[in-house]
């Protein structure tokens, strides 16, 4: 895999993956299928029936609350929007998707059943539904794995 | 026949556990018998026993890989004891409120560790819990990584480095921490934990 493909380290930039580029490639496997979840979410079947543009416009929201500035840059470059603020432009099933994202994002065990009632009435489909929840975990995730990463360099 | 239904009171959890829970979805899991030629190898022995398997599996090329990367991070050879990587994963899952999650990983912990009754005082008093030096480490730096938003954790990261702590087996703690701020959020909002047996009635 070259580096160009590898978000983890796009977002890090150049230096900061520098100083951790030894301990990462020492679990290989977790490098590859990190960005194999990426690829699968945005590329993936379910992903591009549900719109790709919506899942970065949901992956910048997180990154944006979750306070990583970078990541949600990213996010934001490949839902096609300037700023990092969400835009739903009208689109129903987005309003709602994103509304999800932030209560799972800021307060993980507030949801209930209702939540998902809400989602599958705005025309999500319980597909839908997996896809946008592996994403808000998934960037949750990187938001984690991103921050200890620049711990570790920082300390070196 | 639809699994999806609402988990009596009483046969909810009374607090974190390290019994063993049943989880009741909320979104409709694919039937083992429906599964496709992409699903199928992802459902294989106890995974198509379990709804929440089945119900990820609706999107199987981001379950393959969520799979495998789970694999690695809690079972590769070299690196941190499987004992404290499920450590982290239990407090990442007290930390956010994942009552499913936590017994799971409180057991494999108590499993590993043979401390089980350390491991209920993290999950009776939460990530404040004073266990001992090593442990109060590895508590404090992931609940610091799981918060949201994460909090920066240099002074935890130096005490596990002066704890000989080195830049891999911290790159577990964090993959683990990471890992569970991933399925304390589908595990809690998809469906629900459940007492076994208690629904019967």
């Amino acid at each position: 895999m070259s580096a160009a493909t590898d978000v983890i380290d796009a977002v890090l930039g150049t230096e900061a993956a520098a100083r951790v580029a030894v301990v990462r490639r020492s679990r290989p496997a977790v490098v590859e299928h990190t960005q194999g979840v990426h690829d699968a979410l945005f590329e993936g079947p379910a992903g591009l029936a549900f719109g790709p543009r919506r899942l970065a416009a949901i992956a910048a929201h997180v990154a944006t609350l979750a306070e990583a500035t970078e990541l949600a840059a990213y996010y934001a470059g490949r839902a096609g929007s300037a700023g990092n603020e969400p835009d739903s432009a009208g689109d129903t099933v987005l309003a709602a998707a994103l509304r999800h994202a932030a209560r799972l994002t800021t307060a993980p065990a507030t949801s209930t059943r209702a939540h998902i009632d809400v989602l599958l009435a705005a025309g999500l489909s319980e597909t839908d539904v997996v896809t946008v929840s592996q994403l808000v975990g998934f960037v949750n995730y990187q938001v984690r794995l991103l921050a200890g990463l620049e711990l570790i360099g920082a300390a070196r | 026949m639809t699994e999806v239904r609402d988990v009596q009171t009483l046969a909810r959890p009374a607090g974190f556990t390290q019994d063993q829970l049943d989880w009741v979805p909320w979104v409709e899991p694919i039937a083992l018998a429906d599964a496709d030629q992409r699903q199928r190898p992802l459902l294989e022995g106890g995974r198509g026993e379990s709804p929440y398997f089945r119900l990820l599996a609706r999107n199987a090329e981001v379950l393959a890989h969520r799979s495998a990367n789970d694999k690695d991070i809690f079972y590769s050879r070299e690196g941190l004891t499987r004992a404290e990587r499920e450590l982290a994963a239990t407090v990442t899952s007290r930390f956010n409120g994942c009552e499913y999650c936590a017994s799971v990983h409180s057991r494999f912990t108590s499993q590993l560790s043979k401390r089980a009754d350390d491991v209920q005082r993290l999950l009776d008093d939460g990530v404040t819990v004073r266990i001992d030096e090593r442990w109060d480490a590895i508590i404090d730096f992931t609940a610091a990584l799981a918060a949201h938003p994460p909090r920066p954790a240099h002074a935890e990261l130096a005490r596990l480095r002066l704890l000989g702590f080195d830049d891999a087996d911290i790159h577990d703690l964090v993959l683990s921490t990471a890992s569970f701020s991933w399925a304390n959020r589908l595990m809690s909002s998809l469906g629900e934990p459940e007492v076994p047996g208690a629904c019967a009635k």
